[in-house]
C-alpha cells in the first residue's frame, strides 16, 4: 500500500472513531552489511524494512499505536489499541497534533556519493581493512570485526492539521577491529568511520585500530587516589551521553534531573559552551524536522558556563509556556514523543591534543570507558566506570593503564573542566543524538586500582 | 503466516547458488507498554512487530535477509537476490516437512493472556506501587513504574525438514523509586517478570517490591562514597548472578569461543573456576523470564552444565558455531526479532547452591564489601575485562555488616574472579534482566546463592 492511501483510509476511520485529531508517521528504509573474516566474506546481510506509527488525540488525550504489517486487517487493532491507550493516559499529558512551520531549513542528511558503490566496492573496502589490520605489526593476533554497512531511510510525517513532511537519508559506517597479543596480554580496540565516501580511507581505519589495540598492550594498573585525568575525546562523547536528558524540560518539569531552577545560573565553567545543532553540516544526527514536524533550529544551551535553555518539544513547552526548540523526537517509528538533543555540541578551543596533556602534565588520559549502561547514575549524576588509557608523565605517555576505575558525578565534572582541546569528536547518534566533544582536561579525579 | 509450497520454493531458491543450509524465521509479536510517573500514565503504546526473516549458510559464510512483506513474490525475490552472492551449482534436493508445535507446552503454559480489558487494572496495579513507594518516607520524591507484555508467535522452517511453531507470552513490571534531598538523587530498582501471562502477578507482591525499592533509595541517599582499591565482596543472591554472566557467560557463548575470541576456548575438561563453583544455564525452568520452549533455530531447550566443580564442561552452542567447534547445539541460539540472525546467548544462568552459610560468608570478611543489590555490567569476551555497577552497598568490618557506601563499581578479569570465588551459600535464587549482544536485547535469568571473591578491584571515590 502506497503512504497516501494508508493516510487516507486511516484518518476516515480514525476521525469517524472520535479522534480530534490524528498523525501518521511512516518509515521506510533498506540497510545492507558486510562483514570479512579471514580475508572472506563472514556475514552478508540485505534487508529492507517498514514502519507505521499512528497517534491521535481522543478527549484532549494523545494514544499511540504501531504495526510493522502494513494491512488493512491491522487498521483497525491500530485504532483500537490508540483509543485504549489513551483513556488510561493521565490527564495532565497534554500532547499536540501540529500544524508545521513556515519554512524548514533543509539538513544536510544524504550523500549522493555512497550510492555509486557496488556490492564488489563494498567487499574490497572490508577486506583492505582488514589486511592493515593484520599486516599493521607481529602483535597483531587477529581482527574479529571488519565491516561495512550503508543503508537509507525516509520518514513520512502526516496530520489532519494539514502537515506532510518527509525527508530522506543515509548513512555509511566502516568498521575495524584488532587484537594484539604479547603472549602475557591480549587487548582489543576498535576504529569506527561514519560519514561520505570521499572520506572513507579503509588503510588508515584498519592501522588505526592495529595502533590502538597495541599501545594497550603491557598495561598496568595504578595505586588509587585522586589523579589529574584528561578524557580522550571520544571517551567524553560516551560519558556525556547517558547525562543529557538532564537538559530536557520534560524530565526537568517530572522532577528527573537536578537542573531545575537553573537557566540562568552557572553550572560549568566559563569555557564550557554547549549548543544543539540539528543544522550542523558535518552532524550525524542532524534533521531538517523533529518527529513532531516542528522546524530545525540552532540553540545554545550552555553559554561560558551559564544554563541558557533546556530542550523542549510542544508538550513540555507548553508547560513552560515557551515555543518547542524542535527537540520532540520518537526513537523509533515505535515509539511515543519525547525528547532528544541532535548534535549536542561542546565548544573546541584553538589548542592541539599534545598541548592538552601538555598543559596537565602528569596524569592519566582515559581512551576507553565501559558500563556506561550500569556505572553512571543519570538522575545524581555520579559515575563509576572502568576504563583504559595511559599513564602522562611531563605531557608524553608513559605507559598503557588497564583495570582501573573513575569515578565522580557529572556536575561537579562540568564546572571542573580546565581546557578543551581543538579535535572534535562525532559520536555516532543514539536515542539521544550525538555528541560532538574535543578532549578535555576535567582536574583530579578519583581513580581505583591497585 | 506461510503456506508449505512458498516456504519450499524460498528454501530451494534460498540454496540454488550452493548453499548447504536455509532457514525461515516469521514472527509476529503483539505488544504493549504502560509507563507511569509519580502515579501518573503518561506512556501508553501497543503495537506489532511483524517480519520475515531468511539465513544462509555455505561453509562458514551466512548471508541474511529481512522485509516486513511477506508476498509469496516478494519473498521469492530477496531469497533469489540473497543467494545470488553465492555462485556454485545447487545439489537437487527435497524437503519433507516435520512438523512440531510447542505453542501448548506445558512447561510455558499460560493461564491469563495479556487483553486490552485488563489494561485499567494494570494501571491501577502501578499506582498502588506508587503510592506504597510514596508512603514508605517522606524522602522519595519521585516514582517510575512500567508494564509490558509481548506474545510472540513464530514460525521457524528450514531444509532440514524443520516446521516448528512456537509461542512465547511474556510479562515484565518495573518499580523504580527516587529518593531526594536538596543536592542529590538516589534511586531503587527492581524488574520482576516472567514467560507467563498476568497471572504472574498473582504471584508477586508489587506494594512490597516497591516499598524494598524505597528502602534501598533512602538508605543510598544516606550513603557515603564507597572506598576503592582491592578488597575481599560479599555478593548477595539473585541479581547478584550477573557476575557470573558478565564474567564468564558471555565468555562461553560458542560464537566468541569459535573465533577464539574468549579467555574460555580450547579450555573444556580444564580447571577455571574454584572447585567450589558449578554453573548452569537451564532454558527450561517453568514460566522463567529467561525460559524458551525451543531456541530460534528451532532446537528444544535443555539443562545445560557449564561448570561442574570448577571444570570447565561445556559451552552455550547454536548450530553455526556448534559446526565450527564440533559440538552438538545445547538449544540457546537466540534472536531479539527476525531483524537479527540467531546465535548462542544464555537463557537462566546460574550458580548452583553451595554448602557455606551467608552467615559464615559475612563473619569471615575483616574489611570488605556486602553487595546486596547489583545494577548492570558488561564485558569485553576476549579480554574477559568486566565492570557492573553495585546498587546497593556496605563496608564489612570484623565480620559484621557496618555502614551503607554508594557509588561502587566491580572490575576484573573473569578468568581470574572465576578462581577467586571461595564461598559458596545455599540460598540460590533467580532474578531478571535484559542482556545485550549481536543478536539483539533478549530476556535472561541471571542467579546465584551468596558468595564471596577473595579479592576484586572496587571502584570507588574514596581512595
Amino acid at each position: 500500500m502506497q503512504f497516501n492511501e494508508i493516510k487516507n483510509i486511516l484518518f476516515e476511520k480514525a476521525l469517524k472513531k472520535g479522534f480530534e485529531d490524528c498523525e501518521i508517521y511512516y518509515v521506510k528504509g533498506n540497510s545492507f552489511g558486510i562483514n570479512i573474516y579471514k580475508g572472506e566474506i563472514e556475514k552478508y546481510q540485505n534487508n529492507e524494512n517498514i514502519g507505521l506509527s499512528f497517534r491521535g488525540i481522543i478527549n484532549g488525550k494523545a494514544g499511540y499505536s504501531y504495526t510493522e504489517n502494513i494491512d488493512k486487517s491491522v487498521f483497525d487493532f491500530l485504532i483500537e489499541s490508540a483509543i485504549s491507550n489513551a483513556e488510561i493516559i493521565g490527564n495532565n499529558e497534554k500532547e499536540f497534533i501540529y500544524k508545521g512551520d513556515e519554512n524548514y531549513s533543509k539538513a544536510a542528511v544524504y550523500c549522493e556519493d555512497i550510492n555509486s558503490l557496488t556490492i564488489e566496492d563494498k567487499i574490497n573496502i572490508a577486506k583492505r581493512m582488514e589486511k592493515a589490520v593484520l599486516n599493521y605489526s607481529p602483535l597483531i593476533k587477529s581482527s574479529n570485526n571488519c565491516s561495512i554497512s550503508n543503508g537509507e531511510q525516509s520518514v513520512f510525517i502526516a496530520n489532519t492539521k494539514g502537515l506532510n513532511l518527509s525527508e530522506k537519508s543515509n548513512y555509511l559506517i566502516a568498521y575495524a577491529s584488532a587484537s594484539a597479543d604479547n603472549k602475557t596480554q591480549v587487548k582489543n580496540a576498535g576504529e569506527i568511520y561514519c560519514g561520505n565516501l570521499k572520506n572513507l580511507n579503509p588503510k588508515k581505519i584498519g592501522e588505526t585500530a592495529a595502533i590502538k589495540a597495541i599501545s594497550y598492550l603491557y598495561a598496568n594498573s595504578v595505586k588509587s587516589g585522586k589523579y589529574n585525568v584528561v578524557f580522550k575525546n571520544d571517551a567524553f562523547s560516551s560519558l556525556v551521553m547517558p547525562f543529557i536528558g538532564n537538559f530536557y524540560a520534560e524530565n526537568v518539569q517530572k522532577g528527573f534531573s537536578l537542573l531545575k531552577g537553573k537557566i540562568g545560573k552557572k553550572i560549568a565553567s566559563d569555557i564550557i559552551t554547549i549548543k544543539d545543532l540539528p543544522l550542523l553540516k558535518e552532524g550525524l544526527a542532524s534533521c531538517s524536522f523533529d518527529s513532531e514536524g516542528v522546524s530545525s533550529k540552532d540553540k545554545c544551551v550552555i553559554e561560558n558556563g551559564v544554563l541558557k535553555t533546556y530542550l523542549y518539544n510542544l508538550k513540555s513547552a507548553n508547560i513552560d509556556g515557551v515555543s518547542s526548540t524542535g527537540n520532540g523526537f520518537k526513537s523509533g517509528f515505535k515509539s511515543n514523543v519525547s525528547t532528544s538533543a541532535t548534535n549536542f555540541y561542546i565548544k573546541e578551543s584553538d589548542i592541539s591534543y599534545n598541548k592538552l596533556l601538555k598543559n596537565m602534565g602528569d596524569g592519566i588520559v582515559i581512551t576507553e570507558l565501559s558500563g556506561l549502561h550500569s556505572g553512571t547514575d543519570s538522575i545524581s549524576g555520579d559515575f563509576s566506570l572502568a576504563a583504559e588509557g595511559f599513564l602522562i608523565k611531563d605531557g608524553s605517555i608513559e605507559g598503557a593503564i588497564e583495570q582501573i576505575t573513575v569515578a565522580g558525578n557529572f556536575y561537579e565534572l562540568l564546572k571542573n573542566i580546565k581546557c578543551t582541546a581543538d579535535d572534535i569528536y562525532y559520536s555516532l547518534p543514539s536515542s539521544n543524538g550525538s555528541v560532538c566533544t574535543p578532549s578535555v582536561f576535567a582536574g583530579m579525579m578519583d581513580i581505583a586500582g591497585l | 503466516m506461510i503456506d508449505k509450497s512458498t516456504a519450499e520454493n524460498v528454501l530451494k531458491q534460498a540454496c540454488n547458488t550452493g548453499a548447504e543450509f536455509a532457514e525461515i524465521f516469521i514472527e509476529e509479536n503483539i505488544k504493549n507498554s504502560i509507563s507511569l510517573i509519580n502515579g501518573d500514565v503518561y506512556r501508553a503504546v501497543s503495537g506489532v512487530d511483524f517480519g520475515f526473516g531468511l539465513r544462509i549458510i555455505k561453509g562458514e559464510k551466512v548471508l541474511y535477509t529481512y522485509t516486513n512483506n511477506l508476498e509469496s513474490e516478494n519473498l521469492i525475490k530477496i531469497a533469489k537476490e540473497l543467494a545470488s552472492a553465492f555462485s556454485e551449482k545447487n545439489f537437487d534436493f527435497d524437503i519433507v516437512f516435520c512438523e512440531k508445535d510447542y505453542r501448548e507446552n506445558e512447561r510455558t503454559k499460560t493461564i491469563i493472556m495479556p487483553n486490552t480489558k485488563f489494561k485499567k487494572n494494570i494501571v491501577e496495579m502501578l499506582k498502588s506501587a506508587s503510592n506504597a513507594a510514596f508512603n514508605y518516607n517522606n524522602l522519595i520524591s519521585q516514582t517510575n513504574m512500567g508494564y509490558m507484555d509481548s506474545v510472540q508467535n513464530v514460525l521457524i522452517i528450514n531444509t532440514n525438514g524443520a516446521w516448528i511453531n512456537d509461542k512465547r507470552v511474556r510479562t515484565r513490571a518495573s518499580v523504580n523509586a527516587i529518593a531526594s534531598n536538596e543536592n542529590e538523587k538516589q534511586s531503587g530498582y527492581f524488574g520482576p517478570g516472567a514467560l507467563s501471562g498476568l497471572e504472574f502477578y498473582k504471584n508477586i507482591n508489587l506494594d512490597e517490591i516497591a516499598k524494598e525499592a524505597a528502602r534501598s533509595a533512602v538508605t543510598m541517599l544516606k550513603a557515603k562514597n564507597c572506598p576503592g582499591g582491592k578488597m575481599p565482596v560479599v555478593i548477595d543472591n539473585g541479581f547478584g548472578g550477573v557476575i557470573f554472566h558478565e564474567a564468564c557467560g558471555h565468555g562461553l557463548e560458542a560464537s566468541a569461543v569459535a573465533k577464539n575470541a574468549s579467555v574460555f576456548a580450547g579450555k573444556i575438561g580444564t580447571l577455571i573456576a574454584n572447585e567450589k563453583v558449578t554453573a548452569i544455564d537451564d532454558g527450561t525452568i517453568p514460566n522463567q523470564w529467561g525460559s524458551i520452549n525451543v531456541d530460534d533455530e528451532g532446537t528444544p531447550a535443555k539443562k545445560n552444565i557449564l561448570i561442574e566443580n570448577g571444570i570447565l564442561k561445556n559451552y552455550m552452542v547454536d548450530m553455526y558455531n556448534g559446526k565450527k567447534l564440533g559440538l552438538e547445539s545445547t538449544g540457546a541460539s537466540r534472536r531479539q526479532s527476525y531483524k537479527y540472525m540467531p546465535t548462542s546467548r544464555m537463557t537462566n544462568t546460574y550458580i548452583a547452591a553451595g554448602k557455606d552459610k551467608a552467615n559464615d560468608i559475612i563473619k569471615s570478611v575483616d574489611y570488605g564489601i556486602y553487595a546486596k543489590y547489583m545494577g548492570g555490567g558488561s564485558v569485553n569476551p576476549e579480554t574477559g575485562e568486566f565492570n557492573f555497577a553495585v546498587n546497593e552497598a556496605y563496608i564489612i568490618k570484623n565480620g559484621k555488616i557496618d555502614e551503607p557506601v554508594k557509588g561502587a563499581t566491580l572490575i576484573g578479569k573473569g578468568n581470574e574472579i572465576l578462581m577467586d570465588i571461595d564461598m559458596i551459600s545455599d540460598n540460590m535464587s533467580l532474578a531478571q534482566g535484559m542482556c545485550g549482544a549481536s543478536s539483539g536485547s533478549i530476556p535472561v535469568n541471571v542467579g546465584q546463592p551468596m558468595i564471596r571473591v577473595r579479592e576484586i578491584t572496587v571502584g570507588g571515590r574514596r581512595a
